[in-house]
This record gives structure tokens, sequence and C-alpha cells, in this order.
């Protein structure tokens, strides 16, 4: 599985410098039109795993690269569970980078004079519990969107595979709105739960479910894994 | 001692929504190069993916360097290191230079030797920072012969390596592949249409055509036993009546008739006076599968 997950690193070296650095463009541009530091470090967070994953899977169809990949000596398990592990790492990496980022915001912040600084970037604005929280949700949608997408792509692989992908994305996002939106499963069982009140008895409950959330679609993800392995060893090239 | 087989199909067969594969029986003794030829759309890569196990044969057996192979996940990742193959484009991503592609074979092959990828890509005149996307075809599928050979496989699967390939390039990678074969535990499956890259490196060509095995033939029989000849109406009625007939074939043109005789000698023993001349595998080909049996 080492292999693929080189061979992923080795495609993507020079894209994903560029993808991140991208992403946190639109980061900090989104932390400052939104004016939540939150915002900005979940959107680097989902945004840069996102496009790397595509990216990945749209090089895999180029000059029959999947096709070629398959005769070296990397199973076709490895190839589908690297993909997986390739893709953890990268979200990883990104959450870390979101959370360097926010750092920096917040930082450029309290250092810029009164009359240049945004309030609403500020530290006592952007508690760190709950910068952590919007960044594991972030992760938390990278890891559902792949288990959906990637079992898909697997099978049918990217051009045909995307068809379908945006179909179930629409239905995760309804189902995430009615879990978590206003007036959403959540806030009608913590009505006074808000990132900022994470220190509060109701925000820490919020916590523990964010932290579940993401525990859950950990384990979504590997279940989805263990599909696309099981697919990919069938599929005909 | 039974004779070890690189590559060896019983009945095997591959079946699509229009187009049928086999039952193709074969067998490739290691140490021998095998030619396979045919048109577009006869079969040869559809062999060739059941043999890299990239598609699942629908009957039949078949093994590759005495491994069974019945389904892809039988090409295990230890079989597929004993294996170095050039698909007929250069598939790397576009984007990945000729560094990167070193890296690659690093991380996949355990087997992989740097020194002699370089030696490769120097020979080949390829720059290290030059990416896939900005390589010409010939150069591009140069690159892909030296990753291939770069982690000394025993069984080199080639389809279409030549083509887009000049002429000085074409011996450049013949040259290649002969010493190669100087090993003889080494064994090549070489599809091509180019029937002069055959003639020059196969022990044996087989021709598929609309997935069947039109002729499975010694390389010798077809260019040193089998002949041309040149005949008048006369002579095909001559020909007809001598044991001579026997596998002859032939093409009829606006003047005069073609026959591929099996043994130009005998053929030039009983008719001195018929010029005939060693058949091509071109001519072969085109007499098996256009021309009309005496």
């Amino acid at each position: 599985m080492s292999a693929m997950i080189k061979s992923d690193f080795i495609i993507m070296r020079s894209g994903l410098i560029q993808l991140g650095l991208l992403c946190a463009l639109v980061g900090v541009v989104m932390a400052v039109l939104t004016e939540s530091v939150m915002t900005g470090a979940a959107a680097m967070a989902a945004m840069t795993p996102f496009m790397c994953l595509f990216s990945l899977c749209a090089y895999d169809e180029m000059n029959g690269w999947e096709r070629f990949r398959l005769t070296l000596p990397i199973s076709r398990r490895s190839v589908a569970y690297g993909r997986y592990v390739s893709l953890a790492l990268i979200t990883a990496a990104c959450c870390a980078a979101s959370l360097v980022l926010a750092a920096l915001i917040v930082g450029v912040m309290a250092l810029l004079p009164d009359a240049m600084a945004i309030p609403a970037l500020s530290l006592a604005e952007n508690p760190p519990e709950a910068i952590v929280c919007a960044t594991l949700m972030a992760a938390s949608l990278v890891f559902a969107a792949a288990a959906v997408a990637l079992p898909l792509i697997m099978r049918l692989g990217l051009t045909k595979g995307t068809r379908l992908v945006p179909v179930i994305m629409v239905l995760l996002l309804a189902f995430g709105i009615w879990l978590m939106g206003d007036s959403g499963l959540l806030d009608s069982l913590f009505p006074d739960a808000t990132m900022e009140g994470l220190l509060t008895n109701a925000g820490l409950m919020f916590g523990l479910i964010v932290g579940a959330v993401f525990c859950g679609v950990l384990i979504l993800y590997a279940a989805s894994a263990a599909v696309a392995a099981r697919i990919y060893e069938d599929r005909q090239f | 001692m039974n004779m070890p087989y690189a590559v060896k199909t019983e009945e095997l067969t591959k079946r699509y929504a229009d187009f049928k594969l086999g039952p193709i029986t074969l067998e490739v003794p290691t140490g021998t190069v095998l030619g396979i030829v045919g048109a577009n759309g006869a079969g040869k890569s559809t062999l060739i993916k059941c043999l890299l196990g990239l598609v699942a044969p629908d009957g039949g057996s078949l093994s590759v360097l005495e491994h069974e192979v019945s389904a892809p996940r039988d090409m295990t990742a230890s079989l597929k290191e004993r294996i170095g193959v050039v698909l007929d484009t250069c598939a790397f991503v576009p984007d990945m230079r000729v560094a990167d592609i070193a890296q690659l074979g690093r991380a996949a092959y355990a087997a992989w030797d740097q020194p002699c990828f370089d030696e490769l890509v120097s020979a080949f005149s390829l720059a290290e920072k030059k990416r896939v996307k900005d390589l010409s075809r010939g150069m591009g599928m140069k690159l892909s012969l030296a990753f291939a050979l770069a982690h000394h496989p025993e069984l080199l699967i080639l389809d279409e390596a030549t083509a887009g390939l000049d002429p000085l390039a074409r011996d450049e990678v013949l040259d290649m592949l002969r010493t190669f074969m100087d090993d003889e535990r080494h064994t090549i499956l070489l599809a091509s249409h180019i029937t002069s890259d055959l003639e020059k490196l196969s022990d044996r060509i087989i021709c598929l055509d609309a997935g069947s095995v039109i002729f499975d033939e010694a390389k010798d029989a077809i260019t040193n036993t089998a002949g041309v000849a040149q005949l008048r109406e006369a002579d095909v009625a001559l020909l007809a009546e001598s044991p001579q007939s026997e596998g002859v074939l032939l093409l009829r043109e606006a003047y005069h008739t073609k026959a591929l005789v099996p043994d130009r000698f005998a053929f030039a023993r009983t008719f001195p006076n018929v010029p005939v001349t060693p058949a091509s595998v071109d001519e072969y080909l085109a007499f098996r599968l256009k021309g009309e049996a005496l």
C-alpha cells in the first residue's frame, strides 16, 4: 500500500502546494468577508482535500494511467486502500494547516492597530475550541463525501462516477441541513449551543457531538474503503 | 524436465457484448519471443489485458510465469514484480517529470535498478526535468521501455511499443530487446502492427483476427521455408494437380496469381521455371487472411 500512497504524493507533489496556497488564500478571503476565522479555517480544511481527491481521480484517467498502475506490483486492494489513506493524510495535513492559518489570522489581527483590525477576527470572538470544532466538522464533511464518492469512482471511474456523485452530495447536504441547520435536529436538541458558547455545558455537549460525528464519519470512511476495495478487485479495465 | 512456460493459455475466452476473444490455446516457452499480429480490433489488446489481469477471462485457463491467473486478484504484487509492461501509449501522468517516474519505480519495485534506469534514460536522450506531456510519442514510448526494463523483469509484454518511433529509434529499441533476450530466462510478448519488427525479433508469430487465432507458426517456417510464387493461369492448373498443392493459398490479381507455398524449396524442385521468393510476414498475413485455398 505504501507504493500506492507514494505514487499519489509523487503525482500530486507540485499540485498539492499550489492547491494548498490557493485554498489558504480563499480561507483568508472567506474569514475576512464572513468575519469568522472558523469559516476560513473550515473552508481551507474542506476545500483542499476535495480538490486533491478530484485531481488524483482525474489524473487516473489520463493516458490510461489507472490501467497501467495495475501492472505495477501493487495489488488492487492496495490501490483502493492506498487512495483512502492518501486522502486521510492530505485531510489531516490540511486540518493542521488550517489551524495554523487561523492562528495567523488571529495573530495578525492582534498586531494590527485598532483602526485596521477586524474585531470579529480576534481571539476573543474565535475561541480555539470553536476553531478546532469547525475544522473537525470540515474534515467530517470531506470524509463523508469521500466515503460516498470513492466507491462510485472506483467502480465507474471519475467521468461516469461524477454523474452520480453530485446527486448523492445534494442528498448529503440536505441531510446535513436537517441535522445541523437552523431549526435542525441539533438546534432543537441544544437550542442555546453556539460555537462561542462551547465552554458552557450545552456548548460542551455540542463539542462532544461534533467529536462523535467525526468518529462516526471515520467509521463510515473505513467501511467505504472496504467496500471500494471489494468493488475495485472485480473491475474490468 | 518439463519446459517452463512464461505464458500458457488453454481454451482462453473473453466475451464482450459485441466481441469474443478465443478460445485461445497458447504456449510461450521461457526464453522465446512471441509476436502477436492482427488488425485493429482483432483481439491483441484483449489478450494482453487477460495476461496482465486487467480483465477476468470468461473461460479456459491462463498461467503467467507458472502462476494460475483466473481472476484479476490472482495477479499478485510479487507476480507483477516479475513482469515489465509497455502499453500502446506512454501511460504516465502528463505532469510527471522523468525524475518523478524514477521515484515511482523506486517506490513500486523491490528490484528497481536506478543506475540501469539512468543509463537507459541517458541512452534515449531523455532529460530528467522533462515532463511527460512535453515528450513526443516516440520519446514517451522510450521512457515506458526504460521504466519496464529497469526492474529486470523476466517477462516483457509490449503492446505496439515500437509504434510512433522513427526507423533509427525502432532499431535502437529492437537492439535493446535483443540484449534483453540474451538472458535465457527472459521472454517477450510483442503485439505489433509493424510486421518487420516481428520479423526481426520473434521466434514465433501468432495472428489474431476477429478474436480467433488464424495461425500460430514458427517465424522461420514463415520467412525461411514458406514462399510466394508468381503463377500464370497454366501454372495454377498444373499446381492444382501436383502433390505440392497441399496448403497452398492463392491471391488472384489483375494479370497474375500469387501463391503462398508452405515449402518454397520443394516447390522450386517441382516447378523450376516458376519464380518463388521467400515470404515476408506481411505477405504471409495477407494470404492467411484473404487467400483462397487451391
